[in-house]
């Protein structure tokens, strides 16, 4: 794209981009075009310009309308109850995902929508989730004007095909508070009560208190244990059920061997037992947990076909159309689709000119022709006017949706692979072996302190601040990665992107950047009056070379011409003040048909049937790509699979280094397949990838990421999603994590070395309360510093903070 | 002596009042949001000129 040379170069009042192609100027202020000053205008017109003050130019551009029929299917009522979380006659309540949601002032905007527009009762914004619930007086305000008023000033609804499904889904968040704030308060009052038993006999302890704080000390630790630890009790159960061990049956064994040891103490022994400890072990536990929890809620890991379909179609009944919701329509329903329409069933094409968009499902963006009476599969996007077609498939059964259930019900990733859990295997045996020596030891030395010693043992060596150093260090570097535009799912993902072995890149989407191309132009140099022709006739075209041809050139003035004929699929020809125009193929313009292996298109221009030159138009790559993928060359294994054909292939050769790693024209059934056979091999494979045709390929690697231009729109369930700008940092990301696993496993060196501390303690019969409840702590704070501040010090160091400029990002994340 | 044990009684209760204080928050959902409410203070009152008309 060519900068804006000309001179005025103001920005937008309300979206803030430069006014390049237009500049209205309304209200002495500068807009970029209509849109933005009409959003203006209206919201002066309700006096609402604090929408301008709590952040600059908020506003959202509008690059394309919305059709006014886009949200008739809202007028059907059995859609609108599917949809609105709460409905009386007076009174209805629905949340909406607004992913235009980016700033202080959107906020406000939402929150006082009251003022703009009638009925509406109240508002709130969820600025995390993106999310805003409005309760609407149905009697005044439909949905449909509702979400067409949203629309106007930009705020687009995302309303797809899952809203009508999905109902609560925060439950499991709040268990883990309230399972931290049972822990907090049952730790911090154990702690006291336990406080005259650290001091030993120096207190002459009376013996009724000394019970009675240990009966108050074990029903406080009761919750702790039977709610607050629930979930590392049932976990280590679970797998033990099945044969396995993961990080949570050394945790449980811990826990328990305190729990029953010091139950023992209180009532058999009247002494101090070890509460405090297991209550401060289950609330820090809890902390981590959480840590690691709390990643990007604003982003969907878990979306699949039913977050990109739409809710209805029009469905053709008789002479007259109507919206139905997608589930109701059954194969041999006719259904018009319109421009711009996602198509969300399997059908034949009955009529009109179709040109599929399939984008989303193959990664590649130039339309597809499709002629009657062929198939048209889900998943693609209408471009040109509006075509009829025929279901053949329900919605459930389509190519693309049996593709996506079928990878569901067989790559689930195993829970107990991740690296901790590996550790804690190990651990676990480890801890087994010493407390069974230790218990054998004093059973033939001292048969009477077996039992002390055995749990002990098991108390000291519970792997607290093991178990804490994991999501720690994973929590911190998750945060710290989404900076630069890498958003994992959890601290479990960055665990498995560590382990990666191989990388399998898609193409077309993912190595290349969606909807932007490269453009040169081979011949004589063109004036700029012919620069001038060439722009307009290219902008009038819905071609996508004539757009980016249009695009790429900067005309000076408008003109409308005396003769105009497209050729479909060939080229232009338009006449003005005489000379005639011909933009198109090799043939069209009267010039030799060119070989070519280069995989770029060719648009030639003639004037007058003279050949002027030639403009050719090849996908974009990511800047600095060669770079990024020379680095992960030591290290990993890279290979390319792409849905295209290989016309490319003697570049991605020399991109690569080799060509055995390459596989082209792969459906996404097979992509499927090559990730797991590689997996097969034993290796840790990371998928990258874009498009919905590498879902399945995605959810069978190890590691999946998904490529997306805005993170907050539709991406395919995987890992993590990794910002399309921040692609070129993708070796850095890898690396980063790798070091991020060997600094966990430094601060497994304390963790050992305060556990060999302990033990010293522990095979001795010198394990009194107050070294427990010191050492602890001290253990957990030290190996949690060492984490955090470690990953923080390697983030700096990949990542080189100070020479990369902070992007600024309009969607900004809140850590 | 035995006044100690009425005193624990007591700031147990009182430590129990703040945990259910805890429990209430989180239930009427003033954890699920933990961004939003910090913008929202910062805004102005502003007269609601619908009213006035």
């Amino acid at each position: 794209m060519r900068n804006a040379t000309d001179t005025h170069t103001s920005n937008c009042y309300h979206c803030g981009d430069k006014c390049v192609d237009e500049l209205v100027v309304f209200d002495e202020r500068n807009f970029c075009c209509n849109g933005c000053k009409s959003v203006y205008e209206l919201l002066k017109s309700c006096e609402m310009e604090s929408y301008y003050k709590y952040a600059e130019t908020p506003g959202i551009k509008k690059l394309k309308s919305t059709p006014k029929s886009a949200f008739a299917y809202l007028d059907n009522q059995s859609i609108v109850e599917q949809l609105v979380s709460f409905s009386s006659p007076d009174v209805q309540k629905i949340t909406f995902r607004l992913p235009a949601i980016h700033c202080a002032s959107c906020i406000w905007l939402i929150e006082h929508f009251h003022k703009l527009v009638d009925g509406v009762l109240s508002s709130r914004v969820n600025f995390i989730k993106r999310e805003a619930s409005f309760t609407y007086n149905p009697q005044v305000l439909s949905l449909r004007t509702l979400v067409e008023q949203l629309a106007t000033i930009g705020y687009e609804p995302d309303l797809k095909f899952d809203q009508t499904q999905r109902k609560s889904g925060h439950k499991v968040r709040r268990t883990l508070i309230y399972q931290i704030g049972v822990a907090g308060f049952c730790f911090g009052n154990i702690m006291l009560l336990s406080f005259p038993e650290y001091l030993g006999d120096s207190l002459s302890l009376d013996g009724n208190y000394r019970a009675f704080f240990g009966y108050m000390n074990f029903s406080l630790a009761l919750p702790v244990l039977f709610f607050s630890a629930k979930d590392y009790l049932l976990s280590a159960w679970r797998a033990v059920v099945h044969r396995k061990i993961n990080m949570d049956v050394p945790i449980s064994m811990g826990i328990l061997a305190l729990f029953l040891r010091s139950t023992f103490e209180i009532f058999v022994e009247s002494g101090g037992g070890y509460m405090d400890s297991l209550a401060a072990l289950v609330f820090f536990l809890l902390i981590g947990k959480w840590i690691q929890q709390k990643s990007y809620d604003s982003l969907s890991f878990e979306r699949d076909y039913k977050s990109y379909f739409p809710i209805s179609v029009q469905r053709i009944e008789g002479d007259e159309e109507s919206a139905v919701g997608i589930e109701e329509v059954e194969v041999g329903d006719r259904i018009n689709i319109r421009s711009g329409e996602l198509i969300p069933f399997d059908g034949a094409l009955v009529s009109g000119d179709a040109r599929i968009d399939y984008s989303f499902v193959t990664g590649e963006s130039s339309p597809v022709r499709i002629a009657k009476g062929e198939k048209v599969f889900a998943g693609g996007r209408q471009t040109g006017s509006m075509i009829s077609l025929e279901v053949e498939k329900k919605v459930n059964q389509s190519y693309l949706t049996s593709l996506w259930n079928e990878s569901e019900g067989e790559s689930e990733k195993g829970d107990l692979e991740t690296f901790a859990d590996r550790v804690g295997e190990k651990f676990t045996w480890a801890i087994v072996a010493i407390a069974s020596t230790a218990a054998l030891f004093w059973l033939i030395v001292n048969p009477s302190i077996a039992l002390n010693a055995l749990s002990a043992v098991l108390i000291v060596a519970c792997p607290c601040a093991l178990a804490l150093s994991f999501p720690f260090a994973f929590g911190n570097a998750n945060r710290l990665m989404g900076r630069k535009g890498l958003y994992l799912k959890n601290g479990k993902a960055l665990g498995a992107m560590s382990e990666i072995t191989d990388i399998v890149f898609d193409k077309t989407g993912t190595l290349t950047r969606k909807g932007q191309v490269d453009i040169d132009y081979i011949g004589r140099d063109l004036t700029q009056r012919e620069v001038d022709m060439i722009q307009n006739i290219t902008s009038q075209s819905g071609h996508p070379l004539s757009r980016y041809i249009s695009a790429h050139l900067k005309a000076s003035s408008k003109v409308s011409f005396e003769d105009f004929i497209e050729f479909s699929g060939k080229g232009i020809e338009a006449t003005y003040e005489g000379d005639t125009y011909q933009i198109g193929s090799a043939t069209f313009v009267g010039h030799d048909e060119e070989v070519n292996r280069d995989g770029k298109s060719r648009v030639y221009i003639a004037v007058n049937g003279d050949v002027l030159g030639v403009f050719t138009v090849a996908k974009s790559y990511h800047e600095n790509l060669s770079e990024s993928i020379n680095s992960l060359k030591d290290g990993y294994n890279l290979y390319l699979v792409s849905g295209d054909n290989d016309n490319e292939r003697q570049k991605m050769t020399e991109l690569f280094g080799n060509s055995e790693n390459l596989f082209f024209n792969k459906l996404p059934h097979e992509k499927e397949e090559i990730v797991e056979s590689l997996g097969k091999d034993g290796k840790n494979v990371a998928m990258i990838g874009d498009g919905l045709n590498d879902a399945a390929a995605l959810k069978a690697a190890h590691f999946g990421i998904s490529v997306a231009d805005d993170v907050f729109r539709f991406s395919p369930a995987s890992d993590a999603i990794l910002s399309s700008d921040s692609f070129p940092r993708i070796h850095q990301f890898f690396a980063y994590a790798r070091s991020v696993k060997r600094l966990v496993q430094w601060s497994f060196v304390f963790s050992f070395l305060y556990n060999g501390i302990g033990l010293v303690f522990a095979v001795s019969g010198n394990l009194t309360p107050v070294v427990a409840a010191i050492l602890m702590p001290v253990s957990s704070i030290t190996v949690v510093g060492f984490v955090t501040i470690g990953s923080r010090f390697l983030f700096s160091k990949y990542f080189n903070e100070k020479s990369v400029n902070a992007k600024t990002d309009k969607y900004q994340f809140v850590d | 002596m035995d006044a100690l044990f009425v005193l624990i009684g007591i700031s147990l209760l009182v430590a129990i009042a703040f945990l259910a204080g805890f429990l209430w928050a989180v239930r009427t959902k003033q954890f699920d949001d933990d961004f939003t409410p910090s913008v929202r203070m910062l805004f102005d009152d502003e007269p609601d000129h619908k009213e006035d008309q």
